[in-house]
């Protein structure tokens, strides 16, 4: 008997600590209850709990609605005598005149062992109401009223405000200014690197250029000694030998021989005093060449080595007689 | 082969060449231009599209070669109520036998006059460049062969466009050459006016026969072609898709798409085709160069922006032939 009256004690104490040990309360107030239209709504909602009790972090959008929320600041915590105080902060504007009322606002909270858990934290408001974990508090309602702002239609229509003269700043003038240097300094340096360059490539055509037909004869005495046609290459040596001759017609008469047939080069050449004498002898030289790169033609070894002798012919009837160079002279 | 006996033979075979430009000389005045690339078309086995505008003698060139030749010729007016079975025939109910038969259409000629193409809508164009690329003809449940040579001489001319049903490009693309006609040099014309008003029509005779062409045809293949010649080909051909690995940056945003490898084929058979009627055994530059404007230019389509600037497909060809390098 005494061993059961030890128990029963026991259990009301329990359930007592449980009882009357979790004390909750919520408030929810403004920071005044009159307010002009626009005007920024202090809303403040505070809740005291004991140290046992878990708050979940309430969603009061859906409970504003009608009002606008201009800022959500984040909420404060403080503890003290094993209580927790806890403070969220909102900036509201109304934009309509008329009395208003924001509704109890629903707090949940866990008591206890039971966490809080992912399932929880994710939960709306109506899951959050029928899970058997959850307890919930309601803040009392808040009323306040919304004024027009008063006209008086008497007096005289007033101007538009001037416009706000900034202070002057020291620091952003010399920020100004370092970007300003910055891009004076880049400028000038691009300008000198391109004068730089420009001149380097004006000092190398003056060392590389050579009289168009320097570079022919030069480049068909290349021809000559590499023995194309001797070692059985008849249609590069052929090939070379015209895109030689076609390369000083670009450079002496300035037409894009490289570019033309035959018939066009003539046809080109026909109009120029100082191809007429070399004419037929340009025609045949072309002509020939034809033959063996595009017909298969096989010519005796005789064409072969006149052909190099014709194709020097007609670069020295046709040379330039005087030649100037720029400014180094040219070996020739 | 030799090419010495391949010169010979293409010598021999291309006689005929000379004969037939005489005899169409006898209507035609000048326009040697447009009558050598009938010819090339005739000879490549490939379809004509001819534009000029109206009265430059499009109809009698065509009509003249087709009387030059002993071949059957038909001329179809398109016209916009024209039916694709008026085209290619149709079946029609025998009453007396009580039973369907075969009318065969119009297409079934050596060579079509298809006059005005684009004035006919375009289940009429697809018809007619269906059998120009299959050679066959299907009424019902018969398929039937095209007599060779089929050639296709279709006729455009490039205003009054209003009401017309212009080619779709991938339609056009099956026409071998795009010929431009221009208009006639004034002795050109002088002789045109003299020939017109007087009491004398000149009359022309047939004087080759369909064989001709195909032996021709035949021995086109053995033109032959190097391989310089072929890299030329296909260098401007690779100009007009990526203009810019040529040299040609300017061309990028003036060309909406390139030519297609048809426009290869046909650049190459064209060119053989130009080297027999000039009556040599293989191909040179200048074969390719005269026939690459009327090979390219329906294959090349510029852009918006190029038409702004009234920069046309031929000028776009123009500028490869100047950049690309003649082998």
């Amino acid at each position: 008997m005494k061993k059961n009256l030890i128990l029963f004690f026991m259990v009301i104490t329990s359930f007592s600590s449980q009882l009357f040990g979790q004390t909750i309360s919520a408030e929810a107030k403004v920071d005044s209850l009159q307010y002009l239209i626009g005007d920024y709504i202090k809303f403040n909602i505070t809740a005291e709990y004991s140290n046992d009790i878990k708050l979940i972090k309430p969603n009061i959008i859906d409970s504003l609605k009608g009002l606008e929320i201009i800022e959500t600041k984040s909420p404060q915590l403080t503890e003290e005598n094993n209580k927790s105080k806890f403070n969220f902060s909102f900036v509201l504007a109304k934009y309509d005149s008329g009395n208003v009322t924001i509704p109890p606002i629903n707090l949940f909270y866990l008591i206890g062992n039971d966490s809080l858990d992912k399932k929880i934290l994710n939960s709306t408001s109506s899951e959050l109401l029928n899970n058997p974990k959850v307890r919930m508090i309601t803040t009392n309602p808040v009323s306040f009223r919304v004024n027009l702002v008063q006209v008086d239609p008497q007096k005289d229509i007033k101007d538009v405000k001037d416009p706000i003269k900034i202070p002057f700043d020291l620091k952003e003038l010399l920020i100004i200014i370092l970007i300003g240097l910055i891009i004076i300094g880049a400028l000038i340096y691009l300008y000198l690197r391109y004068k730089k360059k420009r001149k380097g490539i004006v000092e190398d055509k003056n060392i590389i250029k050579l009289p168009p037909h320097i570079t022919a004869l030069n480049n068909l005495r290349k021809l000559r000694e590499e023995g194309l046609w001797q070692q059985g290459k008849i249609k590069e040596y052929h090939s070379r030998i015209t895109e030689i001759i076609r390369n000083y017609f670009e450079e002496r008469f300035d037409l894009p021989a490289l570019e033309m047939t035959t018939d066009e080069t003539i046809k080109k050449l026909r109009g120029k005093r100082e191809t007429e004498i070399v004419l037929d002898l340009t025609q045949s030289f072309l002509s020939n060449a034809d033959l063996v790169k595009f017909a298969k033609y096989v010519p005796l070894k005789s064409l072969n080595e006149e052909m190099m002798s014709q194709a020097e012919e007609i670069v020295n009837k046709t040379k330039m007689t005087t030649v100037t160079t720029n400014k180094e002279e040219v070996n020739v | 082969m030799d090419i010495t006996l391949i010169n010979e033979k293409i010598k021999k075979e291309s006689a005929f060449i000379d004969i037939l430009i005489q005899e169409i000389s006898k209507v035609i005045v000048g326009q040697k231009d447009m009558v050598e690339k009938l010819i090339v078309g005739l000879l490549g086995n490939g379809h004509i599209l001819l534009e000029g505008v109206p009265g430059l003698a499009k109809t009698l060139a065509i009509k003249t070669l087709a009387s030059s030749m002993k071949a059957k010729f038909q001329r179809i007016q398109f016209t916009p109520d024209l039916l694709p079975a008026d085209l290619i025939g149709t079946m029609i109910y025998n009453q007396k036998e009580g039973d369907f038969k075969i009318k065969k259409g119009p297409i079934f000629a050596n060579f079509i006059l298809a006059d005005e193409i684009n004035r006919a809508p375009a289940k009429v164009q697809s018809a007619l460049l269906e059998a120009m690329q299959e050679k066959q003809i299907t009424i019902g449940d018969k398929t039937f062969k095209l007599e060779e040579p089929f050639l296709v001489l279709a006729t455009q001319n490039p205003i009054e466009q209003e009401g017309t049903y212009p080619l779709p490009e991938a339609q056009v693309d099956r026409f071998m050459l795009k010929v431009k006609i221009t208009y006639p040099s004034k002795n050109e014309e002088l002789n045109i006016l003299r020939q017109n008003i007087s009491a004398e029509i000149p009359q022309i005779n047939p004087v080759i026969k369909a064989e001709d062409i195909l032996n021709a045809r035949k021995v086109l293949h053995e033109v032959y072609t190097d391989e310089k010649i072929e890299k030329y080909i296909l260098d401007i051909v690779f100009a007009s898709r990526n203009p810019k690995e040529y040299g040609l940056d300017n061309l990028t945003n003036l060309i909406s798409y390139g030519a297609s490898p048809r426009a290869s084929i046909n650049l190459a058979l064209g060119a053989r085709a130009m080297a027999f009627i000039k009556r040599r055994g293989y191909v040179i530059p200048e074969d390719v160069r005269g026939v690459c404007q009327d090979v390219l230019r329906h294959r090349i389509a510029v852009t918006y922006e190029a038409e702004a600037e009234e920069i046309t497909s031929e000028n776009v060809i123009e500028e490869i032939l100047n950049k690309v390098e003649v082998p």
